[in-house]
C-alpha cells in the first residue's frame, strides 16, 4: 500500500470546496491538488453554474476566478449573499491577476474573506482551503483626527495594512495589493513579522516607540515626509519586483531576512534597545534571537557578510542580555561591600583595617595598644580594601558577577558567555540567490514546489497521478538542477549557457527513451517518467545523463532530484 | 720555601699553638663542633605522619612581576598542597598588582591585596598572617622557587606541639652564574644546611629565614607576628625562643633562591645582615647576656656567646692577630700564613664533604674546584667586610636608615 490513503485520512478536517474557473489546466491542478490533500472538489466553468452549484450544495470554501465568462467573481458572491442572507455561509476566496485593481473597490474587501494573485501558488492555495473559516467582519477603518500626523498618511493614496489586525484571521490575502504596514501597536511584533510579505512591505510606525526598526516615524512627520514615504513605498515596490517569486511568500526565515533586506535597501543594522531582552533591535520589526539566528544561518551560506557592531556578555541561563553587574564578595558572593583604608602603624609593623584601630576618635594600634595621632609619622595609609558585610571577609579585589534581569541567574564574570551584535549586508551571491530562487540552492536543498513545475509537465502528471491513483501504476517526477549554471553564465555569457543547456535536455531526452518527458522549467529542468519505479530508474538516469555531459562543451554539473508518487501526494 | 716547610715542621705544639692563635681560638672550635655535632649526635626524630592541620602560605613581595608567578606555580606543585595561598603586593611599582589579580581569579591563589604605598616586608607579612586561616603560616619570598616535598617536610617537626616554628633549608640557585655565586653555593652548604643541622640538633636553631619558614599561628600571634624590620626574621626567632618555644630546622624542605652574583651586591647585603644581627642582638635584645635579667635563658646565652666569639671577635681580632704576625715574623708572615690557609683548607675540604653528604639534591661535586678560593674568600675578605659592617652599626646605627625599610619605618621604631 502506497502511502496516499493514509495520508488522505489523515487530513484533520476535509473541506467541500467549489472551485469556479473557467482554465481546464488551472482546474486540473487545482483539483488534483485539494483532492490529494483529501477535500472533496466541485468544478464550476462559469458564473451561473457556480451559483446553480452552491444553491443544490454546501461549500466550505468557494475559490473563484475574478472574470469569469459570464459575471464576475464579485457578481457571484453577492447573488448567493443576497438569496442566502441568514445562516452559515462559505469562505469566499477571489483568485485573481490583479489584486490592486480588485482592492481599489471597497466592495470587493467586503465580501471576498481572501484574495489570492495569479499565478496560483497551490501550496499557499492548500494552505487556505484547510484554514478555519472566520465569519466576515467589514474593515473597520479608524478615522484619522484632522490635523495629525496619521491623517496625513491615511490622505496619501496608499492601501494599507493596519496592526494589530482588525480581524483574527490569515492577514495573508489581505496584504496583496497594501503599501505599507500601519503599527499602532508594539504589542506581538514578531507575530506580525511572520506574516507572510510583511518583511517586502514599509513599516509606517505611528507609536513612536519603534525608532528605526520601523522605516518611517509616523509622528513626527516633518514638511516633505509624505513624499518620502510615497517614494519609499515605491522603492519597495521596485525592489520586490527585483526578487524571485521563491521569496514573496517564504516562511524561511532566512529567505525572509534577506529579501527583507533587499526590498528596504539597507544593510541590517544593530541599535540599542532596552526593552529587548537581547538588548539591541534592527531596523525591522522581527525579535533579535530570530535575527540571530537567521543571521549566523546567512553568513554560513554566505548571503551575508558582517561587521562587528558590539560585544554583550548574557545570561547563560536564558540568554537574556538584561544584566546587573555587581562587585560582589568572592567568599560569600553578598553584594554588600564596603570600601575602607588599611592603615599601618610604623612602629610595630601593624596593617590592618581602619576599623582595626578606631575606638572612638582615637586610633589605637591593636598590636601595641599605643595611639596613633601622627599621620605620616606615625601611621599612613597604604591603600584601600574591601570588607563584606555580610561575611566579613576582606579583599582587595571585589570578584564581578552578572545577575540576570529575567532569569535572576548568578554568574561569575568570567564564566558569563559573551555575544556578538553585528551589522549586515548582503553579499554578491546574496543578491544571485535573490535573483535566481531556491534553485540556486541546487535540488537536495530543495522541498517539492509544484510552483516551480511548467504547466504542461503540470497536467501530465495529474494524468499519471490519476492512473496512480486508479490501478496504482508508479511514476517518477525528476528535477534536474544544474549547479554550475550561474558560474557558467557569468564566464560564456547566458546566451552560450542556455544554448549548451538546451542541447543537453535535448540529448537527455532522447537518451532517455520516450516513456519520458522531459521539459524544460526557468531556473531547473524536469521529466516524468511513467510506469516505473523511482529506485528503477537510477542506472537509466546515469547512462543517460553520461550522454548529454558528452554532448556539450560546458560542464553543466546536472543533479537529479527524484519524487515518487508518495512524496508528491505528500 | 723549602726553609719555611722546615721551620713549621721543627715547631713544637706549643709553639704551632703560639703561631696560629687565632686560627685555634677562632676556626678550630667551630669546624670541631660542626663535626661532632652532626657526626656525633643523632638526628633527631619526626613524625612521618601527614601534619593534620591548615596550612596557609603568605608571600610578601614589593614589585615581584617577575618572580610572584614561578614561585606560585612551585606551591601549586606540592605534593602537599597548601590550603591557602595569600599574597600582598605591597606598594608595587610594576605589574604585580595586576598579576596577583589575575592569578586570584585564576583562582591560583585564595587573596590578593595590593597596597599603593610600600609598608616593608615587616606590615605586608603581618596583614597577609592575619588574613589567613591556617593553622600553620608558612612565610616565603617571591623570588622562591621549592622542591615537590618541601610543604610536607617543612611541617614535620611540627607535630610536636612546643615546636613554635621551622626554618626550611634555603639553597642558592645559581651557582654558576659567577665565582660569587659559587662560593655562596659553599657556604649556604656549610652553614646553612650543615651548620643548621648541627645548631637543630643541640636546640640552636636562632633564625627562621624569611625567605621558607613555617609558624605555629597561635604562636605567631602571640609574638605579635613581625616587628619592624629589618633583621626582622631573626628577631621573631629570637622572641618566640626567650618565650619558650622550640624552633626546628628541616633540612630536607629545600627552597632555593638567587644569591647576589656580584661583590658589591654580596658586600650591601652582608652590611644589611651583620648590621642587624648586632642591633638585634646586643641592643635589642641585650638582656639575653645578662644573667641578672628575668628572661635570662642559658640555652640564648648560648648563641649569643657562640655568635660574639665567632663572629664578632673574630672578625675584630683578625687585623690585630695580621699586624702581630707582620711585626714578629717581618717577611716570614705571608709564608705562616700560607702555612695557616693550608690548614685551613683541608678543614674546608673535610666540612665541605659533610655538608655534601647531608644536603640532599646540591651538585656538591661541581663545587669542589671552589673551595680553595673560598677559604681564602670567607676566612679574610669576608671577616673584613663583617668588620666594617660591625663598626659602620656600632658607629654609625646605619641599620636604621637602610633602603629595605621605608623610611617612614625607620623614623619610628625602636
Amino acid at each position: 500500500m502506497n502511502s496516499i490513503s493514509p495520508k488522505i485520512n489523515a487530513v484533520a478536517s476535509p473541506r467541500r470546496v467549489l472551485l469556479v474557473e473557467d482554465s481546464s489546466v488551472t482546474q486540473d491542478i487545482v483539483e488534483l491538488m485539494l483532492t490529494q490533500a483529501g477535500h472533496t472538489v466541485s468544478i464550476a466553468s462559469d458564473g451561473a453554474m457556480a451559483l446553480r452549484l452552491l444553491a443544490k450544495d454546501e461549500f466550505d470554501v468557494v475559490l473563484t476566478d475574478f472574470h469569469l465568462p459570464d459575471i464576475t467573481g464579485l457578481d457571484v458572491v453577492t447573488q448567493y449573499l443576497e438569496t442566502h442572507p441568514q445562516g452559515p455561509r462559505p469562505a469566499f476566496v477571489a483568485i485573481t491577476g490583479d489584486v490592486r485593481g480588485l482592492l481599489a473597490d471597497r466592495a470587493n474587501c467586503e465580501v471576498f474573506d481572501r484574495i489570492v494573485p495569479k499565478p496560483l501558488d497551490i501550496d499557499l492555495l492548500c494552505e487556505l482551503v484547510e484554514a478555519p473559516v472566520v465569519p466576515v467582519v467589514p474593515t473597520v477603518r479608524v478615522k484619522a483626527v484632522p490635523g495629525t500626523a496619521g491623517n496625513a498618511i491615511e490622505a496619501l493614496p496608499l492601501a494599507y495594512f493596519r496592526w494589530p489586525a482588525s480581524r483574527n484571521q490569515d492577514v495573508t490575502p489581505r496584504l496583496m495589493g497594501v503599501d505599507a504596514i500601519l503599527v499602532e501597536s508594539c504589542e506581538a511584533l514578531d507575530v506580525l513579522w511572520r506574516q507572510p510579505g510583511v518583511n517586502t512591505l514599509p513599516v509606517i510606525d505611528m507609536t513612536g516607540r519603534l525608532g528605526t526598526s520601523a522605516d518611517v516615524d509616523g509622528t513626527a512627520l516633518r514638511l516633505g515626509d509624505t513624499d518620502r514615504i510615497l517614494a519609499l513605498v515605491e522603492l519597495f515596490h521596485d525592489r520586490r519586483a527585483e526578487l524571485h517569486t521563491d521569496f514573496l511568500r517564504s516562511n524561511e526565515p532566512t529567505d525572509r531576512l534577506l529579501a527583507r533586506l533587499h526590498v528596504a535597501n539597507t544593510p541590517l543594522t544593530p541599535r540599542l534597545d532596552g526593552t529587548a531582552s537581547s538588548l539591541f533591535a534592527w531596523n525591522l520589526v522581527a525579535s533579535s534571537d530570530e535575527i540571530g539566528l537567521a543571521v549566523s544561518k546567512l553568513v554560513a551560506e554566505g548571503f551575508l557578510e558582517t561587521a562587528f557592531h558590539e560585544r554583550v556578555h548574557h545570561c547563560p541561563a536564558c540568554q537574556s542580555a538584561r544584566l546587573i553587574v555587581r562587585e560582589e564578595c568572592s567568599a560569600c558572593g553578598s553584594a554588600h561591600l564596603n570600601e575602607e583604608s588599611y592603615l599601618h602603624h610604623f612602629r610595630c609593623s601593624y596593617q590592618g583595617p581602619e576599623t582595626d584601630f578606631r575606638h572612638g576618635d582615637e586610633l589605637t594600634c591593636p598590636k601595641c595598644r599605643r595611639t596613633l595621632a601622627h599621620f605620616g609619622r606615625d601611621y599612613d595609609r597604604p591603600g584601600l580594601m574591601v570588607r563584606c558585610q555580610a561575611c566579613a571577609a576582606i579583599t582587595s579585589e571585589p570578584s564581578v558577577a552578572f545577575r540576570c534581569v529575567d532569569c535572576a541567574t548568578r554568574t561569575p564574570a568570567d564564566a558569563a558567555p559573551t555575544r556578538d551584535i553585528l551589522s549586515a549586508k548582503i553579499t554578491e551571491q546574496g543578491f544571485s540567490y535573490l535573483e535566481t530562487g531556491l534553485a540556486f540552492l541546487g535540488a537536495t536543498r530543495q522541498s517539492l514546489r509544484f510552483a516551480d513545475l511548467p504547466l504542461e509537465l503540470i497536467i501530465s502528471l495529474n494524468k499519471a497521478a490519476s492512473r496512480f491513483n486508479e490501478d496504482k501504476t508508479p511514476f517518477v517526477l525528476g528535477y534536474i538542477a544544474h549547479d554550475n549554471l550561474l558560474e557558467l553564465r557569468r564566464k560564456h555569457g547566458a546566451r552560450q549557457t542556455e544554448d549548451a543547456r538546451d542541447l543537453w535536455i535535448e540529448t537527455f531526452r532522447q537518451a532517455i527513451g520516450p516513456t519520458t518527458t522531459v521539459t524544460k522549467g526557468a531556473s531547473q529542468d524536469f521529466f516524468l517518467t511513467l510506469d516505473m519505479q523511482k529506485l528503477m530508474l537510477g542506472p537509466n538516469l546515469e547512462v543517460a545523463r553520461g550522454r548529454a555531459d558528452k554532448s556539450v562543451r560546458l560542464d553543466l554539473g546536472a543533479r537529479f532530484q527524484l519524487f515518487g508518487p508518495e512524496d508528491i501526494t505528500g | 720555601m723549602s726553609a719555611a716547610a722546615d721551620y713549621l715542621l721543627a715547631q713544637n705544639w706549643e709553639s704551632l699553638l703560639k703561631l696560629f692563635w687565632f686560627v685555634v681560638i677562632f676556626e678550630m672550635p667551630r669546624y670541631l663542633l660542626l663535626f661532632a655535632l652532626t657526626a656525633f649526635l643523632p638526628k633527631l626524630r619526626e613524625d612521618e605522619e601527614p601534619f593534620p592541620g591548615r596550612v596557609s602560605v603568605v608571600i610578601a613581595g614589593h614589585s615581584e612581576e617577575d618572580t610572584i608567578e614561578a614561585c606560585v606555580l612551585a606551591l601549586r606543585e606540592q605534593s602537599r598542597v597548601p590550603d591557602e595561598i595569600v599574597v600582598i603586593s605591597d606598594g608595587s611599582t610594576d605589574g604585580m598588582p595586576a598579576k596577583i589579580s589575575k592569578m586570584l581569579r585564576a583562582r591560583l591563589i585564595n587573596a590578593a591585596h595590593s597596597t599603593d604605598l610600600r609598608s616593608g616586608k615587616s606590615a605586608g607579612t603581618n596583614m597577609a598572617a592575619r588574613l589567613c586561616t591556617g593553622d600553620i603560616i608558612i612565610n616565603a619570598d617571591c623570588d622562591c622557587s621549592f622542591d615537590r616535598h618541601a610543604i610536607r617536610n617543612i611541617l614535620r617537626p611540627l607535630a610536636d606541639p612546643d615546636v613554635a616554628a621551622v626554618c626550611g633549608s634555603i639553597l642558592p640557585r645559581n651557582t654558576h652564574h659567577s665565582l660569587v655565586a659559587a662560593f655562596q653555593g659553599i657556604e649556604y652548604m656549610i652553614s646553612i644546611s650543615l651548620g643548621k643541622q648541627a645548631a637543630d640538633r643541640v636546640g640552636q636553631v636562632t633564625c627562621i629565614s624569611g625567605a621558607f619558614g613555617a609558624f605555629r599561628r597561635d604562636a605567631f600571634e602571640m609574638a605579635g607576628g613581625l616587628d619592624a624590620g629589618g633583621g626582622e626574621d631573626l628577631d621573631l626567632t629570637i622572641r618566640l625562643r626567650r618565650s619558650g618555644w622550640k624552633v626546628r630546622f628541616a633540612a630536607d624542605a629545600q627552597c632555593y633562591t638567587d644569591v647576589p652574583e656580584t661583590l658589591p651586591v654580596l658586600v650591601r647585603q652582608r652590611f644589611r645582615w651583620e648590621r642587624d644581627a648586632v642591633r638585634l642582638r646586643y641592643r635589642k635584645h641585650a638582656d639575653m647576656m645578662n644573667p641578672f635579667s628575668r628572661r635570662f635563658r642559658w640555652s640564648e646565652l648560648v648563641h649569643e656567646v657562640e655568635f660574639l666569639i665567632f663572629n664578632v671577635l673574630a672578625a675584630v681580632a683578625l687585623p690585630f692577630y695580621l699586624v702581630w704576625l707582620f711585626q714578629t715574623y717581618g717577611s716570614f708572615a705571608p709564608t705562616i700564613l700560607l702555612a695557616a690557609q693550608l690548614g685551613l683548607l683541608v678543614l674546608d675540604c673535610a666540612v665541605f664533604l659533610l655538608a655534601a653528604s647531608v644536603t640532599p639534591k646540591m651538585n656538591a661535586w661541581a663545587m669542589m674546584p671552589y673551595i680553595l678560593g673560598y677559604s681564602v674568600f670567607y676566612g679574610l675578605y669576608m671577616r673584613f667586610v663583617r668588620l666594617a659592617a660591625y663598626l659602620d652599626e656600632w658607629i654609625f646605627r646605619s641599620s636604621y636608615s637602610d633602603s629595605y625599610v621605608p623610611e617612614k619605618v625607620h623614623n619610628v621604631r625602636g
